[in-house]
């Protein structure tokens, strides 16, 4: 790394996209696992339609996806322990806090805005 | 001390907002901010393609990309994975086969990752 | 920490719009470029202009004059893409809802 690198940057992935119809959250995914691999501080959002790339019980196979939402549960394995989903996305489309991985931290609207703006930089995928 | 600007692209090169994204690039280089790179990421590989064809009375995004490589030393990052996934390959390595134009950098997220940590500010366009 | 929130999307077909102003704190700034000039006169932005005076809303002209979009509410400020460069180390990071 550079002399230039600033200490302590942290990085927010923002997920707003359902896991299947786009590449969006594989990519985003790709990307976390790499920032985490660089041992950067990166924490993982979930907002709007990005919730539902953590409901349990998918069947990505079923549509011929390979199933890159099995790969969520290596998040730990790279220090992305910060997983955070808005609670008014998952009431507003009738969803419970039942995910396909641990560690998932359900914060209010407000809560989750306020650790949203904590990051240094915001990637919105 | 000189202000330093990362940028993230995400929209294909026949996209207005990739307009908007050269139009900011160049709004920065005006206003002296240092570009330390741009990274194509997502659809946004897609403004590496080389045989692209747009009618010449449009919008030449190649040419203004080439240009702010070559008269203002932007470095162009190119995320091969996605790039890979879009048609656009590098794997004969010379000018003559490769479809990318030589303008791009053949990189991977793990120069995003440099890019985020160096930069004063990023911005995903 | 002020939050730079660039809006690229219509508020009428995408929920760039909302999300963004649910994500909005006070001392945020919004900055509407391309389709995002389209919610000049969107509802739900007024609303919440006339409910958080704290937030700054910014348009870009030249994308707002293209699209034939006006707006004669004092709570928007015209700008150029240069000074969203200059807002981009005015606040402390951004997001950009497209």
């Amino acid at each position: 790394m550079s002399e230039n690198k600033q200490p302590d940057k942290t990085i927010a992935i923002i997920n707003t996209h359902a896991p299947f119809s786009n590449a969006a959250g594989k990519e985003a995914l790709d990307a976390a696992l790499i920032f985490g691999s660089y041992e950067q501080a990166t924490s993982l959002f979930f907002l709007g339609d990005g919730v539902f790339q953590l409901i349990g019980d998918q069947n990505a196979s079923a549509i011929e996806i390979k199933d890159y939402l099995k790969t969520f549960s290596a998040l730990e394995f790279y220090d992305i322990e910060n997983i955070y989903v808005c609670q008014q996305s998952l009431t507003e489309r009738s969803l419970t806090a039942h995910f396909h991985i641990n560690n998932v931290q359900v914060l209010s609207k407000q809560a989750f805005s306020q650790r949203l703006h904590q990051h240094n930089v915001i990637y919105r995928f | 001390m000189q202000n330093t600007l990362a940028v993230v692209v995400t929209t294909p090169p026949n996209s207005n907002l990739t307009t908007t994204a050269i139009n900011i690039v160049r709004a920065a280089l005006d206003s002296s901010v240092s570009i330390i790179g741009v990274f194509f990421y997502q659809d946004g590989v897609l403004n590496a393609a080389k045989q692209l064809l747009i009618p010449s009375d449009e919008f030449q995004t190649l040419t203004q990309w080439q240009q702010l490589n070559s008269e203002y030393n932007v470095p162009l990052y190119l995320c091969i994975t996605a790039a890979e996934k879009r048609g656009l390959s590098d794997e004969l390595n010379n000018h003559e086969s490769s479809n990318i134009d030589s303008a791009f950098t053949v990189s991977g997220l793990g120069e995003l990752v440099e890019l985020t940590s160096k930069a004063e500010r990023v911005v995903q366009l | 920490m002020a939050m730079l929130h660039i809006i690229r999307n219509s508020g009428f077909t995408s929920s760039a719009l909302t999300q963004c102003l649910d994500m909005i704190l006070p001392q945020d700034s919004i900055v509407l470029i391309d389709d995002g000039c389209y919610n000049l006169n969107h509802t739900l932005l007024l609303k919440t202009l006339t409910e958080q005076r704290d937030i700054t809303v910014y348009f870009i002209s030249l994308h707002a004059d293209a699209r034939a979009q006006r707006t004669t509410n004092s709570l928007f400020i015209a700008t150029t893409l240069t000074e969203v460069v200059a807002l981009l180390f005015k606040h402390n990071n951004s997001i950009t809802w497209s």
